[in-house]
């Protein structure tokens, strides 16, 4: 693939937080590219390291007790781990903006929200505030709130109106690459829809490339061109969605699957995974999600599986693959 | 916002009634009384007996109390037992001394904290963290009356640079503002620590960074803002603690502000001094309290829209 269309390479990335209670592996040598103007979406359960992935993408993990350990990230281009701290500056917000997983807090509560969109403008682009300010109301009206609320503040917002402040403010700019980090999870379940038709609007009109991360498959299959699976640091899975949603290879997305409530069969048993996600201070030696794998031999708590191409796509990290003949349930049908 | 105010204001008035009787119970039950105090122990019964009928103090608690109230509403803070002053007059005349003393050393606390706090949220868990914390513990922790001492044999036996107590000049000023400092930026420093540690992780600081907002550009014009509350509380606090007097400062450098009046008054049991000063205090410290709610409006906007709904 020619890297002119590629927005975002991730490669070998080890992010690990040094604590008191001993050092969190949060993630571990993940690989992840998203191709200019597709949406790649990334799943997992809670403390999987999505945010974290998102978080070293911007260059910003909390440091102490964070530090990426290993690993390059190439932003269109730029090498962003390597970068001086202004040069980092100037690429976020104009390269790579991010909207973040909690609405709630993530406005400063004592500046209006027209401020802080402006900021944003004025950071990357010579205008005057007043034209910034003004740019900041055209940019409320595009994502639906009324310019003239650009004096209140987030207090008088309610949280599906604060999320669309955020996203104003991450698209102000126009970013290469939209890093949404679960961007509805905080909000109702009628305003999740809006919002997510609203940033899939605005990607497609401004040409935006994006990583969404989110534990939803639903808003996978609904917004993603493919899909990363990524269980305890590492991505044990990934393709387009039709290869991960119609040939499930990785028996953890199996699982997934298999926990959702099917429509059809209203009767049927939820299945949930069994077992607890390891503990990031300890992990297993060999694959993680073995403990708890349906599948599991001998051999995959031994060591960590390899990466196995499928097609050009898709790939499964699961150390069964070996065996030619292996078959999860789901496909056995 | 005014009429928050003007609720504010009359909330004083049981207040005040409350502090009042609860010193005249407490003055009662204390041992001996003005007239053994003014006319020492050589005093005969009879003369006793008089000093105590010209004042009233063979009234039983609550007349006096009533009568002394009576007198308020007039606007007539009493008589003292003993000189035979007007309570007011007295008062005012030491005020302008505890208002030096008491605004001195808070800027001085002030200014030094907010800036080591600051520093040591930044650089917290280094060197530099511990060190400003240990200070700070070392300042709660010191006896008043023994830094002041310490300052006095320094600067004023040692070195011979400024007058050990009085209060007749600004060089007067300066060692008990900065005894009172020290003991002003314990707390201070500590809740500028506390309290930037609270912002700097906060979610929007994250979005502020996001944007291409600096490190240092996300503390100045995002997260001190934000920390700025609990801060201004603790100021009014340290402020209006002082603001009744500061015993052991005073006492020390000798220092003629409004809490030696008042010991002094106790000591003497003249119970209409006691009285008058303390609901003056209270006046003041609630008035200050009040200006301090009025800047978090400034501040927060949130608190803003309280008010106003
Ligand atoms: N600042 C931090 N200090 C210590 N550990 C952290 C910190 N931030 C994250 N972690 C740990 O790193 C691991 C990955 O966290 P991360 O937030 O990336 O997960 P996530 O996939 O985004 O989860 P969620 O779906 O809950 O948002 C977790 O075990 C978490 O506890
Ligand atoms: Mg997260």
């Amino acid at each position: 693939m020619d890297s002119k269309d590629i927005a975002l390479e991730v490669k070998n990335l080890v992010v690990e937080y040094v604590t008191a209670d001993g050092t969190v592996h949060a993630v571990n040598d993940i690989n992840l590219t998203v191709k200019r103007q597709s949406c790649m979406g990334l799943v997992g359960e809670t403390g999987a390291g999505k945010t974290s992935t998102a978080l070293a993408i911007m260059n910003l993990i909390p440091s102490p007790p964070g530090i990426i350990r290993r690993g390059r990230i190439v932003l269109n281009g730029y090498e962003t781990l390597s970068m001086k701290d202004t040069e980092m500056d100037a690429v976020r917000g104009k390269e790579v903006a991010m909207i973040f997983q909690d609405p709630m807090t993530a406005l400063n509560p004592v500046l209006t929200i027209g401020e802080q969109i402006a900021e944003s403008i004025l950071m990357h682009e010579k205008i005057s505030k007043t034209e910034a300010l003004e740019r900041a109301k055209q940019m409320l009206e595009m994502v639906g709130i009324n310019g003239n609320r650009a004096n209140n503040y987030p207090y008088q917002l309610s949280g599906g109106m604060k999320q669309r402040v955020v996203i104003a403010i991450a698209l102000c700019c126009n970013p290469n690459l939209l890093i949404a980090d679960e961007p509805t999870t905080a909000l109702d379940v009628t305003i999740q829809a809006q919002v997510l038709e609203l940033i899939d609007n605005l990607r497609e009109s401004y040409k935006t490339s994006m990583l969404l991360i989110t534990h939803d498959l639903g808003i996978v299959a609904e917004m993603c061109d493919e899909v990363s699976v990524m269980y305890a640091g590492r991505i044990v899975e990934c393709g387009t969605v039709k290869e991960v949603f119609t040939d499930t290879k990785h028996p953890y997305t199996e699982g997934l699957f298999n926990s959702l409530p099917n429509i059809n069969d209203r009767n049927a048993q939820l299945t949930p995974i069994t077992g607890l996600v390891p503990d990031p201070t300890d992990l297993p030696p060999g694959c993680a999600f073995a403990p708890r794998c349906r599948y599991a031999c001998a051999e995959c708590g031994k060591r960590v599986p390899k990466d196995k191409w499928i097609s050009a796509t898709h790939m499964v990290a699961c150390t069964a693959y070996e065996k030619p003949e292996f078959l999860i349930e789901r496909n056995k049908k | 916002m005014i009429r928050y105010i003007l609720k504010r204001l009359l909330m004083l008035i049981p207040v005040m009634i409350g502090v009042s009787l609860f010193i005249f119970i407490i003055m009662d039950f204390a041992p001996g009384d003005a007239a053994m105090t003014a006319l020492g122990d050589n005093a005969t019964e009879q003369q006793l007996f008089e000093y105590r009928q010209e004042r009233g103090l063979n009234d039983p608690v609550f007349v006096r109390y009533a009568r002394y109230m009576l007198g308020i509403v007039r606007g007539d803070l009493g008589t003292s037992y003993i000189t035979n002053r007007n309570v007011l007059q007295t008062y005012l005349q030491k005020l302008p001394y505890t208002l030096e003393l008491a605004f001195s050393g808070t800027l001085l606390a002030v200014f030094f904290s907010i800036i080591l706090g600051v520093i040591a949220a930044l650089r917290r868990g280094t060197i530099i963290d511990s060190s400003v914390m240990i200070l700070a513990l070392i300042g709660l922790s010191m006896p008043l009356f023994w830094l002041g001492l310490l300052l006095i044999i320094c600067f004023s036996l040692n070195l011979g640079l400024l007058p050990p107590g009085g209060a007749e000049g600004i060089e007067y000023l300066v060692l008990p503002a900065v005894t009172l400092a020290v003991a002003k930026m314990a707390l201070l420093t500590r809740t500028t620590r506390s309290s930037m540690l609270e912002v700097i992780n906060e979610d929007y600081i994250r979005t502020a960074r996001a944007k291409g907002v600096s490190k240092k550009d996300a503390v100045r014009k995002h997260a001190l803002r934000n920390a700025l509350i609990p801060i201004i509380t603790a100021i009014g606090i340290e402020l209006g603690s002082s603001l009744g007097g500061s015993v052991i400062v005073e006492t020390v450098f000798a220092w003629p502000g409004v809490g030696r009046l008042i010991v002094d008054s106790i000591g003497k049991r003249d119970t209409p001094m006691v009285t008058g000063c303390l609901i003056l205090t209270t006046m003041i410290v609630a008035m200050l309290l009040l200006i301090v709610d009025i800047i978090y409006a400034y501040v927060d906007p949130r608190i803003k829209g309280q008010y106003s709904k």
